[in-house]
């Protein structure tokens, strides 16, 4: 018994000096059927679907311990990766952090980046499906604030927590801090490199039992090289980077096209300058054949697993629904066996400029103001194309198509966009925003729908504050389209009695389809409560179908009917 | 008997455990200059420290740091509170975080958790997400943005310092 006292003694001493975390997410649904809207026969078997998420982290002294486990039950909500299923470790890790001594050592599913993610990203987003984590080991080394080195090494999450992709992804980046070493206290200037390899061994796997040497000569190994250079100074900034893949086979629609063998790379520039109360930046890049997936094959797929990079879409995020409808996707991908929608990447750019009219000032007026205007504009790459006919085994005739690019050529036309935002307050109650928003969208080449469309979205929005923190929020926006389904009109009524309570009311309606069923209504009322870190939402409605992107990666959800609750807390 | 004793001790762990939680974590971030911080520094401040999660791209984000924008400066006399403006912003927005800093004249502290490092470690799932920290322990959270949630915070800095 006293050794047992003793022992509790000691695990609360323990304790005491540990912090264990909890974090719990829980994002349910339930689809009905009304008179226009339907769930899909194939998926009407379970209509109440749930993905939770629980986190548990615990540290002590310079360890720290965590395990994610997750929840798809009965099924996950609709056209999540169907490899998310039931309950199972998520992510589980055990890392040692020595702050002062520079040393981090993982071992266990890994979260990283390596400068803009253009060569590895490992991250997580929940609301798009993704876990990417690599489960293996890491080391991170901190060398006085000068510089850091990391190295990896893992198999990569694609399902559920050990559901692994087939190749092997391993990795080391360095950045220098040249600004340190100079000791210059009023700019930064770093340089960074970094590798990235993949070992996918593929020779053997030809189940073509005419040609079973038809992968012989494909690549083992394919590694990514980057070197970027930061420099960060009172008003001006400049960044750099440049990525070489080495040459793979290309892959198309999940075939491998092993006489297709190229090198890709990407190119990007951003530059910032800013006063005041004056900013712009400026991005520019150039892909050409930059996808890179922990297992070739999965190139392409529609729940974006098996990513080792992230080649997010350079354009803006909006904020309203009706500015979501037409969205790019970053095109870093090649197309060989589609006439006249070839594709070897992307080339581009956008702006954005901020503004603040001070109050008193002629843009400002009385109360002030703040402009934000933004732009951008993408295009493919310009294809230079060769065909030639060969004969096969049977002496048929087989096109050949060959491919490559200019540097600095602009093909076909993707997307692009301008928008302008003007946020008034008009007095200490009344606060607005108004925004334009023009967009290009090339629906043929990003979508595969045979049109292109203009749109040209207007928003206004107008909050009133009834008492410190009482407040009704009111937002109108149209949208004129020539194609798809044309035009549209929505408004959100958003009640707010206090900082715990906040009741919605939302519509958009599509009024100028063609055709007499999609004049829909997609109407949605709820509420939400939050109180310290806990927040519950519930709400009833419709939900348009379409792109839900976040960061400039998309998920296709359905149209659909029903009820949702969201729960978040942690503690 | 020895049950009970045991049950006595693991919530008194639990309860210890759970107290002691309330701290920000040890992650490194860089700040919009490119220079590294360490989040638990502000653990050893004496003076409050407002921890704001953000995005560019976060509607309710931007007018809650407008709003506070506004009364920043009296704040900071009045109870040298600093403001920690932590956004999320990934590889795809994160360019537009310094102009949109720089062009709406924030006098606050930026830190940049691109790859979702700080949110994750402390659980944070929408944004915005703001704690409140003073003397090393989280006194206050609210996940979300209802409009004049500046008042509500201005009144927990001063019931925190008692002014």
């Amino acid at each position: 018994m006293k050794k047992l006292t003793l022992l509790v003694i000691s695990l609360v001493g323990f304790w005491a000096n540990a912090q264990i975390r909890v974090g719990i997410e829980s994002n349910s649904q339930y689809y009905l059927d009304d008179d226009k809207i339907k769930l899909d026969p194939n998926e009407a078997d379970k209509r109440f679907r749930s993905n939770n998420y629980i986190k548990l982290d615990y540290a002590i002294k310079n360890f720290e311990f965590g395990l994610q486990g997750e929840g798809y039950y009965p099924k996950a909500i609709l056209n999540y990766n169907p490899q998310l299923q039931d309950f199972n470790v998520g992510t589980i890790f055990a890392r040692y952090k020595n702050f002062e001594k520079g040393i981090d050592i993982t071992a266990g599913h890994i979260y990283e980046q390596f400068g803009s993610g253009l060569a590895l990203r490992f991250w997580e987003d929940r609301a798009l499906g993704i876990n990417n984590a690599l489960f293996g080991g890491r080391v991170k080394l901190n060398m006085g604030d000068a510089a850091q080195i990391k190295l990896l090494g893992g198999k990569q999450r694609v399902g559920m927590g050990f559901d692994f992709s087939g190749g092997l992804v391993y990795g080391a980046d360095v950045e220098i801090d040249i600004a340190n070493l100079l000791s210059k206290e009023n700019y930064t200037l770093k340089f960074g490199s970094s590798f990235v390899g993949r070992y996918e061994d593929i020779t053997n796997l030809s189940n073509d039992v005419n040609n079973p040497d038809k992968f012989k000569d494909v690549p083992k190994t394919t590694d990514v090289f980057g070197s970027r250079i930061d420099y960060s100074g009172q008003r001006f900034n400049l960044n750099v980077e440049y990525l070489y893949k080495t040459k793979d086979v290309h892959v198309e629609s999940s075939d491998i096209q092993q006489d297709i063998l190229r090198s890709g790379n990407a190119f990007l520039i951003n530059s910032g300058y800013n006063t005041g109360d004056f900013a712009i930046n400026v991005n520019l890049r150039r892909l050409e054949n930059f996808t890179f997936h922990s297992q070739r094959n999965m190139q392409g797929n529609v729940f974006n697993y098996g990513m080792i990079n992230f080649v997010p879409s350079l354009t803006k995020q909006y904020d309203h629904s009706l500015q979501n409808i037409y969205v790019y996707q970053a095109q870093p991908q090649m197309v060989y066996y589609v006439m006249n929608k070839e594709k070897q990447g992307e080339i581009g750019g956008q702006f954005d400029m901020f503004y603040e009219a001070a109050k008193g000032s002629f843009f400002g007026g009385k109360t002030g103001a703040s402009f934000a205007v933004n732009g951008s504009y993408w295009a493919g790459l310009k294809n230079n194309i060769s065909r030639e006919t060969v004969k096969g085994e049977f002496g048929e005739d087989i096109e050949k198509v060959k491919m490559d690019a200019d540097l600095l050529a602009f093909g076909k036309k993707y997307y692009s966009d301008f928008a302008i935002e003007y946020r008034k307050p008009f007095s200490e109650k009344l606060n607005t925003i108004f925004s334009y928003l023009n967009q290009y969208h090339n629906s043929d080449f990003i979508t595969e729908k045979p049109y292109q469309v203009k749109a040209h979205t207007v928003a206004a929005e107008g909050t009133y504050f009834l008492s410190e923190t009482k407040s009704v929020r009111l937002e109108l926006q149209h949208q004129w389209a020539d194609q798809e389904r044309k035009n549209w009109a929505g408004g959100t009524v958003e009640y707010v009695p206090s900082s715990k309570w906040s009741f919605f009311i939302h519509d958009i309606y599509n009024y100028g389809s063609d055709k007499e069923n999609e004049k829909l209504h997609y109407y949605s009322a709820g509420s939400a409560f939050s109180k310290g870190a806990t927040r519950i939402a519930a709400s009833y409605g419709r939900q348009r179908g379409g792109m839900m992107c976040v960061g400039g990666v998309c998920r296709f959800v359905p149209e659909s009917a029903g009820f949702s609750l969201n729960i978040t807390t942690n503690f | 008997m020895k049950i009970f004793r045991l049950l006595c001790f693991l919530v008194l762990t639990v309860s210890t455990s759970v107290s002691a939680q309330s701290k920000l974590p040890n992650v490194t971030l860089k700040d919009i200059n490119g220079k590294s911080v360490n989040v638990s520094q502000y653990n050893r401040s004496d003076k409050p420290v407002i921890v704001s999660f953000w995005a560019t791209w976060c509607g309710p984000c931007i007018k809650e740091l407008k709003a506070i924008k506004e009364v920043y400066g009296k704040w900071q006399k009045e109870l040298g509170v600093e403001l920690v403006a932590v956004s999320i912003d990934d590889a795809r927005t994160k360019n537009r975080v310094k102009p949109q800093v720089s062009g709406a004249d924030w006098k606050y502290t930026i830190l940049l958790d691109e790859n979702s490092e700080l949110k994750r470690a402390m659980n944070v799932i929408n944004v915005p997400y703001t704690v409140i920290l003073y003397k090393g322990e989280v006194k206050f959270k609210h996940s979300n943005y209802t409009p004049g949630i500046e008042n509500k915070i201005y009144e927990e800095l001063k019931s925190l310092t008692k002014k």
